[in-house]
């Protein structure tokens, strides 16, 4: 639940939005992502308003405006690793060859190369949540959203989740982060939003004390 | 027992569409069951039901007026072996006219239509009140456009006294032409110089063969004068002759019963493995807390079980009203009274069997699961893994929903498979039930005589050369053929081989052949290729011994007609100078009006002769609407069936796969596409199970006919009807299968596109 919560994201910032459980930061996400809708209020991404979008449009905005990164990966188990990230450059009506291209220095850029043809059920969690991080990039959407994407993981691992996010975002990618590991996103975000019970509690750049 | 009770019933609430699927696909089956048991139950034995629902006799004696009188032919009732009799009535021959339509009917004196033996039951109307009255058979008035409240004209005497029709009766002696009238009313139908007899039925201690009712009849004869005994009709020759002449309707009930059994079975069988199949991640958990093998196999039993017991009280009265209008059909068409759609004894055995067989698909694939460890039957349970289950994305040029689905079709292959089986059974089925259809149809065609379109048969002691002066007097005549049928003995066989003989140019009548050549002369016959239980082939000689004297007959051909043996008046008059034909087959000129024709010759002869057009082949009920209500009926419930079978399975499915989808959701698939994916699935399974229905409902159809054929002892084959299925008709067929898939997709697929993403994901 959200009550009266206002925010803006500016192209290329790496937002993480902290909380509690129940603090409303899956919501938040969801909502930008457009899986869910506000009883009041607007969500606009990228100049988008999402009010009064239909589920078909909603669901072409998803295909090329957001990258989602969940936290228990949400792979689909019966697509090996290449394809579990070409079917959604094959949902946005990518080429074959093009997207073939950019899946494969994907999974190059985030170490798993070489699983390429693996399916999800040999892999270990880091290696399942990199594939998803691929996925969510495929289509070079204008937000990447990242719902707990290192909850499932070992300390060691969520660290290189991190650094491979903060990599994109240093060439351009906007990023909003849900995490309730307050260290994590103070050693990697640039903005951080803190919210509790549906509310913003806080916003402060990286290095600053909140306002 | 507790812990199982209490897991299968909360598996029937949790599950409320999966039982309430099963609860109507067992209602379908129990349906059908009932339907099919009544049907086969009926084919097997229709003509001994009829027998004894009606108590027929063994055997009905005629006996000469002129040389026994009433009281000393009742007195037989009393004769050794004799333990049951009714009669005697007084019966003659009575030419009947109605719209100048003429008729000749057995008339017999009776005034009850019940008694110990030989019972007439009313179908239509009532039993007679006094004299005026007339009751008919139902065949007699069907045949002849007769209807209740008719009024038939007796033309024996010159009075010509009108009676009218007050019913219609079918009893266990299949010659339509039979009518009743009050005993006291026979006398002033007939000249009083006209020939009368009396009719006496009975039943014997032993009768179970012709040596046996032979026997009883020489005890009849030897306590009467010599020559009372004018004639006699054994209920054996009844029953042969009933079932010769219902082979076309008994043969398709057959088939009907057993085929529409069979894929029931199937797909009922499917439904219920696949319901199991999918439980098996409870299975692994059931384990993992402590459920035996044996109590996980007794919990999905009898999750099975209730909704299939609920079922029964559906789908046993829902067979009864369901059989009805088809019990009535295939009754009227084989002369039976329609027997009860009620058959407590069927229906219990359609139930037990439909529990059975629920309970059985049910604990097999549960057996099998109960045996694993827990972790592996929650795996197999958890994911569509294994090689099957694993593709690629890549088919760039088809939408990525539709490849998707086509994948998902076979992601769980056993269930994928079932699925598939029960469209195919259905197509297959019916595949089976056209080819059939279409068959029986050329079957009549085979049989109709086109080059010829009257009969006239002589009346009384009207002489074969007058009849013949009558038909060749008449300019539109352009052929007469001479014709009289007899039975006759051949040595080696036991019974008597039904004959026909032909006098004139008979080569000219237009019997198709089967193979040779007609006969041409003295000493060679025919054979039909429908009656030859004896196997007789062209080349081979029988000895047939006719009318006392031994007639050596080399078979030249076979040809598609309703008699054994067809032969030459050249063979015949060597053993039989002074006989004459009974009836003649008339061939008119071209263009001549049949019915002008047919009301010519009778003016000329009214009391002498009966003229009738050659019709249809059958026995005036319309059989294509008997055959179309079953083929429909088979339709419409397989289809049924199959299609929940088809929705079953992709609920299931779309249930396992509701975090797939609400990922691919999440990923920007579209409702629409999440449809057309649910939906290419079925579709693909549809299209898998058309196309391989097709043939092998053609298989089905050879294999059948051929063995029905064999048992029947019909020389007819699948391959006589060479072009029995329609192309078009098949591929029509085949894209049914589809499209009951489809169908059974709908809901599933409007579910699942529907799936609420953030719900399903969050859940993980």
């Amino acid at each position: 639940m959200l009550d009266g919560l206002s925010l803006q994201v500016a192209d290329g910032e790496f937002t993480a939005v902290m909380g509690p459980s129940g603090s409303g930061k899956s919501t938040l996400l969801n909502l930008v992502a457009g899986l869910d809708r506000p009883t009041s209020g607007t969500v606009t991404v990228g100049g988008t308003r999402l009010a009064g979008m239909g589920e078909t449009e909603l669901a072409r905005f998803r295909r090329s405006g957001i990258g989602f990164i969940f936290q228990f990966f949400h792979l689909l188990n019966n697509l090996c690793v290449v394809d579990n990230v070409l079917i959604a450059a094959q949902l946005a009506g990518g080429q074959e060859a093009a997207s073939r291209a950019r899946a494969q220095q994907l999974l190059d850029e985030l170490g798993i190369g070489a699983k390429a043809r693996e399916y999800p059920a040999k892999l270990s969690g880091g290696e399942r949540q990199r594939v998803a991080i691929a996925r969510a990039l495929i289509n070079r959407p204008a937000v990447l959203l990242a719902d707990e994407p290192t909850g499932a993981l070992d300390s060691s691992t969520g660290e290189q989740v991190m650094e491979l996010l903060v990599a994109f975002n240093q060439r351009g990618q906007t990023i909003l982060l849900a995490s309730h590991d307050l260290q994590l996103v103070a050693r990697h975000a640039r903005r951080v939003i803190n919210m509790r019970d549906g509310k913003l509690t806080g916003d402060s750049q990286a290095g600053e004390s909140e306002r | 027992m507790r812990p199982v009770l209490t897991k299968a019933i909360a598996d029937v609430r949790r599950h409320r569409l999966q039982t309430l699927v099963v609860f109507v696909i067992a209602a379908l089956a129990i349906t059908v069951g009932s339907m099919g048991g009544t049907l086969l139950v009926q084919t097997t034995s229709p003509y001994d039901r009829a027998f004894a629902d009606l108590a027929g006799p063994h055997l009905i004696a005629v006996f000469d007026t002129q040389k026994v009188n009433q009281s000393q032919v009742a007195a037989t009732a009393s004769l050794p072996g004799v333990t049951a009799s009714v009669g005697p009535w007084i019966y003659a021959a009575v030419p009947f006219e109605k719209n100048k339509a003429k008729f000749a009917l057995s008339v017999l004196g009776r005034d009850d239509p019940d008694g110990k033996l030989d019972r007439e039951q009313v179908v239509v109307g009532r039993w007679i009140q006094g004299p005026g009255e007339i009751v008919v058979t139902r065949s007699f008035a069907a045949g002849n456009q007769i209807a209740i409240g008719d009024r038939l004209t007796a033309l024996g005497t010159p009075a010509k006294p009108v009676l009218a029709v007050v019913g219609e009766v079918v009893d266990v002696d299949p010659n339509p032409n039979r009518g009743w009238i009050s005993s006291g009313a026979l006398a002033s139908l007939v000249a009083a110089d006209a020939h009368l007899d009396y009719e006496m039925a009975y039943r014997f201690q032993t009768a179970t063969s012709r040596a046996d009712i032979r026997a009883d009849l020489n005890i009849l004869s030897a306590a009467l004068p010599p020559g009372a005994v004018a004639g006699s009709a054994s209920y054996l020759d009844f029953r042969d002759g009933y079932n010769f002449n219902n082979s076309l309707i008994l043969t398709f009930l057959l088939a009907f019963a057993v085929v529409a059994l069979a894929a029931v079975a199937v797909i009922v069988a499917n439904v219920v493995a696949g319901a199991v199949l999918a439980g098996y991640r409870d299975i692994g958990i059931m384990k993992a807390i402590g459920f035996s093998p044996r109590q996980v196999v007794m919990v999905f039993v009898i999750q099975m079980l209730l909704p299939a017991l609920a079922a029964g009280v559906v789908g046993v009265p829902l067979g009864a009203i369901a059989s009805k209008p088809l019990l009535d059909q295939a009754a009227q068409a084989m002369s039976l009274p329609p027997p009860s759609p009620l058959a407590p004894g069927v229906d219990l055995i359609a139930l037990a069997v439909s529990l059975g067989l629920i309970a059985l698909a049910a604990a097999l694939p549960a057996w099998r699961a109960g045996r694993m460890d827990a972790v592996t039957a929650i795996t197999t349970g958890a994911a569509p893994a294994g090689r099957y289950a694993n593709r690629r994305v890549g088919w760039w040029r088809v939408p990525e929903a539709l490849t998707l689905g086509v994948g998902d079709a076979f992601a769980r292959p056993l269930r994928g498979g079932l699925t598939a089986v029960a469209i195919l059974a259905g197509v297959a089925t019916l595949v089976f039930a056209s080819g059939l259809y279409s068959a029986i149809l050329k079957f009549n065609d085979l049989f109709a005589q086109p080059a010829f379109q009257v009969t006239a048969s002589r009346l009384g002691g009207y002489s074969d050369a007058a009849t013949i002066d009558v038909l060749q007097q008449d300019s539109e005549t352009n052929l007469v053929v001479g014709e009289r049928q007899l039975t006759v003995a051949v040595p080696g066989q036991p019974d008597p081989v039904p004959m026909t003989i032909f006098r004139g140019r008979s080569q000219q009548l237009g019997y198709r052949m089967a193979e040779g050549r007609w006969f041409g002369g003295p000493g060679e016959a025919v054979v039909g290729v429908v009656l030859n239980p004896y196997h007789w082939r062209v080349g081979q000689t029988v000895d047939a011994q006719v009318a006392g004297g031994q007639v050596p007959l080399r078979i030249v051909g076979t040809c598609y007609c309703f008699w054994t043996l067809g032969m030459d008046w050249s063979s015949y008059a060597p053993v039989a100078p002074t006989a004459e034909p009974t009836d003649y087959i008339v061939q008119l000129r071209p263009g001549a009006n049949v019915d002008a024709y047919v009301g010519r010759i009778s003016a000329a002869q009214p009391d002498f002769l009966l003229v009738q057009p050659i019709s249809t082949f059958g026995s005036g009920f319309d059989i294509e609407a008997a055959l179309d209500a079953m083929v429909v009926a088979l339709a419409v419930i397989l289809g049924a069936i199959a299609g929940l079978g088809v929705f079953n399975a992709l609920l299931l499915t779309t249930r396992e796969r509701v975090r797939d989808i609400a990922i691919l959701k999440a990923l920007g698939m579209t409702p629409g596409q999440v449809t057309a994916m649910v939906v290419a699935s079925a579709g693909v399974l549809g299209l898998v199970g058309g196309v391989v229905g097709i043939p092998a409902g053609i298989g089905l159809y050879r294999y059948l006919v051929d063995a029905m054929a064999r048992v029947a002892g019909f020389s007819i084959t699948s391959g006589t009807f060479p072009n029995s299925f329609d192309p078009v008709q098949l591929v029509l067929l085949a894209l049914a299968g589809v499209l009951v898939a489809l169908l059974g997709a709908i809901l599933p697929a409007r579910w699942a596109a529907r799936t609420a993403v953030v719900n399903v994901l969050n859940l993980e």
